[in-house]
């Protein structure tokens, strides 16, 4: 790993005992890395495993011979181009809405001054105190008579937007220097072009990072769609997989490839959203 | 002088009659969604409220005062002070120093946060039960290569001494992504001119550290110290899948008493009046949080 | 007097009438089921339902399968609100259906007994899905427990048979036993199907008899202090296991005998297990007694369909299914009279759970207050014997716990 060419003004700084320290920093990096992946890889090469391998030779990582049986299955007894739509529609659908509807609360809080707005800003933060199964019920019994019960608008809308993602993006958009906007202002631009067109290209690392966390959030969250979903056409992929484990016997191969299975489209949209919300200072265009 | 410059706030508010049209759409969603079922519980907590019942008798603070008398109940608020107390520190401190060593935009580094980040996205309901092989002591690989080695493995999640630190570990590794993340978008909007300034002032790295960097990412701090003492206090998925808030309720937390309470004894007052006693928790801690960090002087 | 009974024979008989026609031309109807039966069973319950589907044009089931703490959440309020479904399995705890019936959510099944016969369905069960007299739900399934032992590690400590007795399968766990990861027997106590309540039962002990607390039956004391010494002193089990930690030992051949039900059979044998079953020993009280699981399913209370419900339900209990039931899961017939039907006796393993069925017993079958006893206090009792040696002491605690809850003296 080569050290990084570091702008001239720090480079006085490189002694042999910071060279020393950095080594030592970064190998307690990896290490700990090699622990936070290490479930994942046995996940899995888990998955590619037969039941008698996983609990006859469970020292041995590598398979013996790779095994595609619980794919298989899972590819067979579900309907899965019918869930990856759902879980595409509900997680994608609540994250689109829910970056616009949390981005406009959060500029309001955070740029505009109006009767109530700190203590807005408290009942925002207020909600996101009360943990979520003492509400299920509630919820469930609203959606109900909405007649909502079975229906995209059911999954989504509840989660149209969040006290989490508002808090997040108003501890960014106080960090935007007040200069961009009062110029803006100044030149008689209204309050939503200020937002539309000077915030949200600013906010692009935050709504980036946001856009991550609410999609992850609901693609993996089960509970909420066996909650407001009974039938089977519109289940979600991890609320489908679901029925691989049973009460009393679970079939560790098929678990694992269809946490496998269910994690690769969060990897891949965190690969490529990273570019957004770590690609360096250069392109924030905040100085 | 360059802390000056950052703590001194530019007071100029747009006054204008816009603001509550820029919330209406969240403020519906959350009326109707969660202000709504809140004060709900709050209600269900005043009642023998049972979820098979359409009429529930008024009892007024009995519930709150069972649970001035319920051991698990205490037993429980202990474990939640323990988990948070022990996750939260950890999780910001590493977090913080994973998104500094991790903020530059070379491979390795953009590699290493994906590395960092993966416990967040994956799902706690799965990996909870690849936990629980890697930390038992008879199935899976870490005792097979301990027992081959002689060493005799601990069996973390049996154990009324280890229970409730394997779940602490397990909640940090799942965690520790997130802090990282946020810090990590935090540190790109710190200005590279103050960086600058301050190197050429003489400044140490601890000194920039220390008084530009700490003061520029504030907000985040914040954010991510708060949303982490919030998360903790309602630790729930891990405890349900690996422990069940055993052995002998060593690991048992608020929500999962909260849960059990609710859902497989039904006695939905009773588990709304520990949800409320839990939510009043939050928001003290909350508030205390805020305070210190001066909140109010930073907007 | 006489003028109403005419009127009322005129009513039924156009309604009849109507009943008849509307039959004839309307849509099947269609019930919703919500099912908690996941993983490995999953299959054979929905090949079941399709081939009721198909031999009934008239009525269609739409089975809902979700797990277990979905319907937990949603039934009550569901059922209440009138957005639940027309059958249901609310619980794999019997109890739960007390609660249920106590408000009026499940609809008494007159029609069905009629329909499956007298006397045809276990006692065990009438009794638990009793209330007042009526029948409240149908068995989903019935199973037995038996004793599974790994044949190659009997071999290998020189034993010949399967222990007959409570003292043979003590003594051979212990002899199998090696203090470093390999345990003679896989004894759960949490979050499982119970094993202790068997061992409890076949020394003569019990949880409650007539009505009050039997924990601090000396009997029921002495057994798990036995049990709970041999896993202190001599590692015979790991301590607080959940089910599936138990099931993980015996799949990976790191315990000799375990305590189970039929489900485990297919995941040994795919595991590579070279196991056998055989019935549960006998212990003290010289009679053979096993533990019998049953999932209820009820009709919702609000259907508009009992009628094509119980009709549902009649099937599901004809022999045809639980013939296909018993093959297809090695479930036990829920009916008493098939225990020499060929197609039962044929299969050596089905045969073997079904000959429990006269000896099997519900763990807590009509506690209304299932849960609180279950994991509030027996489960923690247990536990705290294993952990911490005091099996009287934690008996007895326990023992005054269950007493006031349950009224006693």
């Amino acid at each position: 790993m080569s050290t990084e060419p570091l702008p001239p003004y720090l480079a006085a700084e490189q002694t042999v005992l910071s060279r020393l320290l950095a080594i030592a920093a970064g190998l307690l990096v990896l290490l700990l890395a090699a622990f936070t992946v290490f479930p994942f890889v046995w996940m899995l090469l888990t998955s590619l495993r037969t039941q008698q391998e996983i609990f006859s030779n469970p020292g041995n990582l590598i398979p013996a011979s790779f095994n595609l049986d619980a794919y298989v299955k899972i590819w067979s007894e579900l309907p899965f181009a019918r869930l990856f739509v759902n879980s595409i529609v509900f997680a994608g659908g609540a994250t689109l809405i829910s970056l616009l509807f949390d981005s406009l609360a959060a500029y309001a809080l955070s740029r505009l001054d109006f009767p109530g707005r700190t203590l807005a800003f408290y009942i925002v933060l207020a909600t996101l105190m009360v943990p979520y199964q003492i509400t299920l019920i509630p919820v469930f019994q609203t959606v109900f008579d909405f007649h909502w019960l079975n229906t995209y608008q059911g999954l989504i809308v509840p989660r149209a937007t969040s006290a989490f993602g508002i808090f997040l993006l108003r501890q960014f958009f106080v960090t935007v220097p007040r200069d961009l906007d009062a110029a803006a202002r100044l030149d008689g631009a209204g309050e939503f072009r200020i937002y539309w067109s000077i915030m949200l290209p600013l906010a692009r690392p935050a709504l980036a990072t946001l856009a991550v966390f609410h999609f992850m959030y609901n693609w993996n969250d089960f509970l909420w769609p066996l909650v407001i979903t009974s039938s089977a056409d519109m289940r979600t992929l991890p609320a489908g997989l679901t029925l691989f484990s049973g009460q009393f016997v679970v079939e560790h191969a098929v678990l694992m490839a269809g946490a496998t299975i269910s994690l690769t489209p969060l990897a891949l949209a965190f690969f490529f959203a990273q570019r957004y919300f770590v690609q360096g200072i250069a392109t924030t265009g905040i100085k | 002088m360059i802390v000056a410059t950052i703590e001194r706030p530019q007071r100029r508010w747009a006054h204008s009659r816009s603001g509550p049209l820029f919330l209406l759409p969240s403020a519906l969603i959350i009326a109707t969604f969660v202000l709504y079922p809140i004060a709900q519980s709050l209600w269900m907590s005043l009642h023998d409220w049972s979820m098979f019942q359409v009429t529930h008798p008024f009892v007024g603070l009995a519930n709150y005062a069972e649970l001035i008398r319920d051991r698990r109940f205490w037993n429980a608020l202990l474990n939640t002070i323990v988990f948070t107390v022990a996750t939260v520190p950890v999780q910001v401190i590493v977090g913080l120093l994973l998104a500094i060593a991790l903020s530059r935009s070379r491979w390795w580094a953009v590699f290493l946060r994906s590395v960092y980040f993966f416990p967040v996205i994956s799902s706690f309901a799965t990996m909870a039960i690849v936990w629980r092989f890697l930390l038992s002591a008879d199935v899976g690989p870490t005792a097979s290569w301990l027992r081959a080695l002689g060493i005799t493995p601990l069996d973390w999640l049996h154990s009324t001494v280890w229970a409730l630190p394997a779940i602490i570990m397990v909640g940090l590794w799942k965690n520790i992504g997130f802090t990282m993340v946020i810090l990590l978008a935090a540190l790109q909007d710190v200005p590279e001119s103050l960086t600058e300034a301050a190197v050429l002032d003489g400044a140490t790295r601890w000194q920039r550290f220390i008084h530009v960097t700490i003061p520029s990412i504030r907000h985040a701090l914040l954010f991510t110290s708060v949303i982490a003492v919030i998360a903790s206090l309602q630790v729930f998925d891990q405890v349900y899948v690996m422990t069940r808030g055993g052995p002998l309720f060593h690991t048992e937390t608020l929500v999962t008493y909260m849960y059990e309470q609710g859902f497989t004894e039904y006695r939905s007052g009773y588990a709304a009046a520990i949800a409320w006693v839990l939510f009043v928790l939050i928001m003290l801690v909350s508030i205390v949080q805020l305070r210190l960090f001066r909140y109010a002087d930073v907007d | 007097m006489k003028t109403k009974t005419l009127l009322a024979a005129l009513a039924a008989s156009s309604m009849l009438a109507i009943g008849l026609a509307g039959h004839a031309l309307a849509a099947p109807v269609t019930l919703t089921y919500w099912s908690g039966f996941t993983g490995g069973d999953k299959q054979a319950y929905l090949d079941l339902i399709k081939k009721f589907n198909d031999t009934h044009p008239d009525i269609q089931v739409d089975y809902q399968l979700q797990p277990w703490d979905s319907i937990a959440q949603k039934l009550p309020t569901a059922i209440i609100s009138g957005s639940g479904p027309d059958l249901a399995t609310p619980d794999y705890n019997v109890a739960t259906i007390q609660q249920y019936v106590a408000n009026g959510l499940a609809l008494p099944l007159d029609d069905l007994i009629p329909q499956v016969g007298q006397g045809v369905l276990p006692q065990a069960v009438i009794d638990s899905f009793s209330v007042g007299g009526k029948l409240y739900a149908a068995p989903a399934n019935y199973a037995t427990l038996l004793l599974y032992y790994n044949k190659d590690m009997l071999k290998t400590g020189g034993i010949a048979a399967p222990p007959k007795t409570m003292a043979e399968l003590q003594d051979y766990a212990v002899k199998l036993s090696s203090g470093q990861g390999q345990y003679g027997i896989a004894l759960a106590d949490n979050a499982t199907i119970q094993m202790w309540p068997v061992l409890i039962w076949s020394d003569g002990g019990d949880l409650i008899a007539n009505k009050c607390s039997a924990l601090a039956d000396p009997k029921t004391i002495a057994t798990v202090e036995k049990w709970s010494g041999l896993i202190r002193d001599k590692k015979i089990s790991p301590v607080g296991s959940t089910g599936q930690d138990a099931d993980n030992l015996f799949a990976a051949g790191k315990a000799a005998f375990e305590i189970n039900g039929p489900w485990a059979a297919g995941q040994y044998k795919s595991a590579g297990v070279n196991f056998g079953v055989a019935p549960v020993p006998v212990g003290d009280s010289g009679k053979p007694v096993t533990l019998a699981s049953t999932v209820p399913t009820i009709v919702s209370s609000k259907t508009q369909h009992p009628k094509e419900a119980q009709i549902f339900l009649a099937w599901w209990l004809s022999k045809d299914t639980q013939v296909q039931l018993s093959t297809a899961a090695a479930y036990a017939p829920s009916r008493n009279d098939m225990g020499n039907d060929p197609s039962i006796t044929s299969n050596p393993t089905v045969a073997a759970f079904a000959a429990q069925v006269p000896y099997a017993r519900l763990y807590l079958p009509t506690e209304k207050d299932f849960a609180k006893i279950d994991t509030g206090i027996f489960i923690p009792a247990i536990q705290s014997a294993e952990q911490n040696g005091n099996a009287a002491e934690a008996l007895k605690a326990a023992n005054d716990q269950l007493n006031q809850l349950l009224g006693c003296p």
